[in-house]
């Protein structure tokens, strides 16, 4: 019997009884709604893939300066083609 | 009051009430199950869900001879819950920036405890400890929905405990 194994664990038993499970009312009645799921999941926060960069003050000034710097290269080199 | 044995049977002749009443009996010990084997609310409900969707297309493959529902619906939502964790490590390391952050549930009461205790176990140790004392399963039952032999599980719920009694320790004599 595998309780045999949790009578003489009181301190034990005590400690696990507190980790108690309250049930979510979605829960309440059966409901498949997969479309619900699937706007939950895209809705879920997602991990920032610029993290480890913009983390330190020179990546996030770089991460704001070169969208910038970009931007102004391609206009010159537009500048430069209509120009030529 | 019918048992969850004769309700499924029941269903299985067709009636579709069975099927509400096995729900409104087996849903909480099952989220109760995979809440503390994971912590994260939103992954245990979409299993519940989908636990039960599986039931009523494999409602047929149950046999009252082989073991009970609540031991055939755990071993149903035990399968989806691997699938679906092993499914997730390979999304995280293939776009590990588009998986969802998962909001694991930690309380800050005194339940913190032994909730962390818990979530540090073995995956293979957790699952034999959370049927063992919380839901109270014979060990039959257990290598059945974990799909291990028998004389595993008695020698897991050992490790388990130790485990479990050493992290737990400082904590209970700190309140003593």
């Amino acid at each position: 019997m595998l309780k045999d194994e949790w009578k003489n664990e009181h301190e034990l038993q005590q400690q696990l009884d507190r980790f108690d499970v309250p049930i979510p009312e979605k829960l309440a009645t059966y409901k498949k709604n997969r479309w619900d799921r699937f706007i939950t999941y895209l809705g879920a926060p997602a991990k920032d893939p610029f993290e480890q960069i913009s983390s330190t003050s020179f990546g996030y000034t770089a991460l704001r300066i070169v969208p910038l710097a970009c931007a102004v290269i391609l206009a010159l080199v537009q500048l430069f083609s209509v120009a030529m | 009051m019918m048992t969850n044995e004769h309700l499924m049977i029941t269903y299985q002749e067709g009636d579709n009430e069975a099927f509400n009443q096995l729900y409104h009996q087996l849903h909480r010990p099952l989220y109760s199950f995979l809440f503390r084997y994971t912590n994260e609310e939103q992954l245990s409900i979409d299993i519940v869900q989908d636990t039960f969707e599986q039931l009523q297309k494999k409602r047929h493959d149950f046999d009252v001879a082989k073991g009970t529902v609540q031991s055939y619906i755990f071993q149903i939502g035990y399968r989806l819950l691997l699938n679906k964790l092993n499914r997730r490590k390979k999304w995280r390391s293939f776009f590990p920036f588009l998986v969802p952050i998962q909001a694991t549930t930690f309380s800050t009461d005194d339940k913190l405890a032994v909730q962390q205790a818990i979530a540090k176990l073995p995956e293979k140790q957790r699952g034999v400890v959370l049927l063992a004392y919380y839901h109270d399963l014979q060990q039959e039952d257990i290598a059945k929905i974990l799909e291990i032999p028998v004389g595993t599980v008695k020698s897991r719920l050992h490790q388990a405990l130790k485990r479990l009694k050493e992290e737990l320790k400082e904590d209970f004599y700190a309140e003593g």
